[in-house]
């Protein structure tokens, strides 16, 4: 699988659109939930997670050893002279 | 009496004996247990009760009712899986660690007292650390660390509430409760070890750093022993529908981001326990079906789903998705076993999660919640996004790596397997799960429209999958989670509280250290009280530990504080 280019990805979703909401009609479901869920919702999951992660809430895979050296690199001074930095 | 032992205690002595038994022969008697155990479940029946006198207090270790039973049997067949997966995989501690916690596991199940509960409750968060510890090294040390403090003050919150609603009632009796103070600190300790969050990061930090196998147990009980004592302790909480929802959405966002396939499946067990805890709160009949019958079916695809990235883990050495790739035909029968567990989780009509899924769903559309079924619906979309598309898109079918796996031995195949079986059964004859249900049943999953409309999801699901191909690619990198207060807040703080504090700073040559702003007073007035306690100075003086204990230590004093307060209040 490779990504599809966004016409022909386009083109597909417009007749899967179609299809589902003449399925919806035909067997008397609430008309488009089930496109708007799958299709909305799986796009907005990814969009919305994406954006969130990039904000907020992702660091470099090292994130928590990173802390940890920092603390070990911190450690001595705090019991030599600690306030000397901020002086 | 001899009909009436504890199921529990044939798997907790059963554990005891397993640490004397080594090699094969160990394997084989960790197969037993949990068939014994399931006779046993299999010979109660509701109304059954073991009544023991202990210091006065009346304990009732084993009481049986339709729920207890419900669980009691998955938790049997949980074991029984796992011990078939980790057949030739798992050491004597990992064996006597499993089969006492799914042991203290059956023990919460059947426990008909508050102080059996607790009990049980501990046996459960010690003996679960150890599938952690197996691992070996030094990373599932600390998270296994961590796991445990946070298990540990769980069961410290649970002990207080149950001790407080003991002064207060003078009853130990487990049912349901009402929302007062002390039993609000009985529900935090459930809500915590059912990974609600902002209580949950112990899940995704702890699970994936266990040892194959010890994984497949970890994600069986804990959180579905804490659904079982919500159902029973605190069904129609309204709070609890929407502490459910947010979670089963939570879940989702993280998995999105995350690469390491087995804390993606973990975030996972968050998502899919938010469907049992929103059942909880909503409380009708078919809403405590709804539950009891998705933590069965869960525990079953969720424990083939952990099978199937541990037998990559196994075969390949790393569970990071930025890693795997090109292992479809190098590991076909591990994707096609995982697949059924994909297809389960995601409720695709004919495997076990549509039975149970569908069940909540209903009761959240009978009882006219549509918000709710809505965004449980759209949870149900990042399922099948993640356990059925990326991770397996990312594991098996991404640009081959060049990985050689090493052989998968046939045991861990069997374990699969028959954990397949059992969701595609599960899947095929409803009747067998609606059964053991607690209420009678009058549903059908299979009618057509809903056979219908949940195809269409899937199927749109896939498209905007396939849509967004592009972005779904795995990403080396962490995500910070609830977990990060624990971790790097704490030693952030007393950075800046030490950074400030008049004795460190350096000899007074200006105006500062005769008259510090506002900021430094308040600080060091707070370093006084904090940084005395003697903890301090020995998690200061040990920069490597997992969390900051002083504060767990501080924070739990605090608590007691406020509940000795309260007590002496009202």
């Amino acid at each position: 699988m490779t990504p599809m280019t966004l016409s022909r990805g386009l083109a597909i979703a417009a007749v899967a659109l179609l299809v589902g909401v003449g399925i919806d009609l035909l067997v008397d479901l609430p008309t488009g939930r089930a496109v708007l869920l799958g299709l909305g919702g799986c796009v907005g999951i990814i969009v919305v997670s994406k954006w969130l992660g990039k904000v907020w809430l992702q660091r470099p895979e090292d994130y928590y050893e990173r802390q940890r050296a920092l603390r070990a690199g911190d450690a001595p001074s705090a019991h030599d002279d600690a306030g000397a930095g901020h002086a | 009496m001899l009909d009436l032992v504890p199921p529990a205690a044939i798997l907790l002595v059963g554990a005891l004996a397993l640490m004397g038994v080594r090699g094969r022969l160990g394997a084989a008697l960790m197969l037993a247990l949990p068939v014994l155990a399931f006779a046993q479940v299999a010979s109660l029946s509701p109304g059954d009760v073991l009544a023991v006198d202990f210091y006065g207090f009346t304990l009732e270790p084993l009481k049986v009712d339709a729920l207890s039973l419900a669980f009691g049997y998955v938790f049997c067949l949980a074991a029984f899986l796992g011990a078939v997966y980790g057949f030739q995989i798992m050491g004597t501690t990992e064996r006597v660690a499993a089969t006492m916690y799914a042991g203290s596991a059956l023990g919460v199940v059947f426990a008909g007292d508050l102080l059996s509960l607790f009990l049980f409750w501990e046996i459960k968060a010690l003996a679960s650390v150890f599938l952690i510890w197996a691992r070996g090294t030094e990373e599932a040390g600390r998270a296994g660390k961590r796991y445990l403090y946070v298990q540990l003050a769980g069961g410290k919150l649970l002990l207080a509430g149950v001790i407080w609603h003991y002064a207060l009632t003078g009853s130990l009796a487990f049912t349901a409760f009402e929302l007062v103070p002390a039993t609000v600190l009985i529900m935090v300790g459930f809500l915590l070890s059912a990974a609600v969050p902002p209580l949950h990061a112990w899940l995704p930090d702890g699970y994936p750093m266990a040892t194959v196998a010890g994984t497949v147990f970890l994600s069986a009980y804990t959180t579905k022993a804490s659904v079982y004592a919500l159902a029973r302790g605190f069904p129609g909480v309204e709070l609890l529908v929407w502490l459910g929802v947010a979670m089963a959405l939570y879940g989702v966002v993280y998995a999105v981001l995350e690469n390491d396939i087995r804390r993606l499946l973990g975030y996972h067990i968050i998502s899919q326990v938010g469907y049992m805890v929103a059942a909880v709160g909503i409380g009708t009949e078919l809403a405590i079906n709804g539950a009891t019958a998705h933590a069965f079916a869960h525990i079953l695809y969720k424990g083939l789903l952990l099978m199937g990235t541990g037998a990559v883990l196994h075969a390949v050495g790393t569970s990071r998705a930025s890693e795997l790739g090109g292992l479809t035909k190098k590991l076909r029968w591990v994707l096609i076993l995982y697949m059924i567990g994909a297809v389960s989780i995601s409720s695709f009509p004919l495997f076990s999660g549509f039975i149970s899924k569908e069940l909540v769903v209903e009761a959240a559309s009978v009882d006219g919640r549509t918000l709710v079924l809505i965004l449980l619906k759209l949870a149900s979309v990042g399922t099948f996004l993640h356990t059925g598309l990326k991770l397996p898109y990312n594991t098996f079918f991404g640009p081959d790596r060049g990985l050689e796996p090493r052989p998968i031995p046939g045991t861990m195949y069997a374990g699969m397997a028959l954990a397949a079986l059992a969701n595609t059964v599960l899947g095929l004859f409803p009747g067998l799960l609606y059964d053991l249900l607690p209420f009678p049943v009058d549903y059908n999953p299979y009618a057509a429209y809903k056979v219908i409309e949940t195809s269409q999801i899937l199927f749109f699901t896939a498209l905007g999958f396939v849509l967004m191909l592009a972005k779904v690619d795995a990403q080396r990198k962490v995500s910070l989670d609830t977990d990060w207060f624990y971790r790097v807040a704490p030693f952030r703080l007393a950075a800046w509280v030490r950074g400030l504090r008049p004795e460190r700073e350096p000899a007074p040559a200006g105006g500062l250290a005769h008259h510090p702003p506002l900021r430094t007073r308040v600080a060091s007035g707070v370093a006084e009280v904090v940084g005395q306690l003697p903890l301090v100075k020995e998690a200061r003086a040990s920069s490597d530990s997992p969390v900051y204990p002083t504060w767990m230590v501080g924070a739990v004093m605090i608590a007691t504080a406020v509940v000795v307060l309260g007590v002496t209040f009202v």
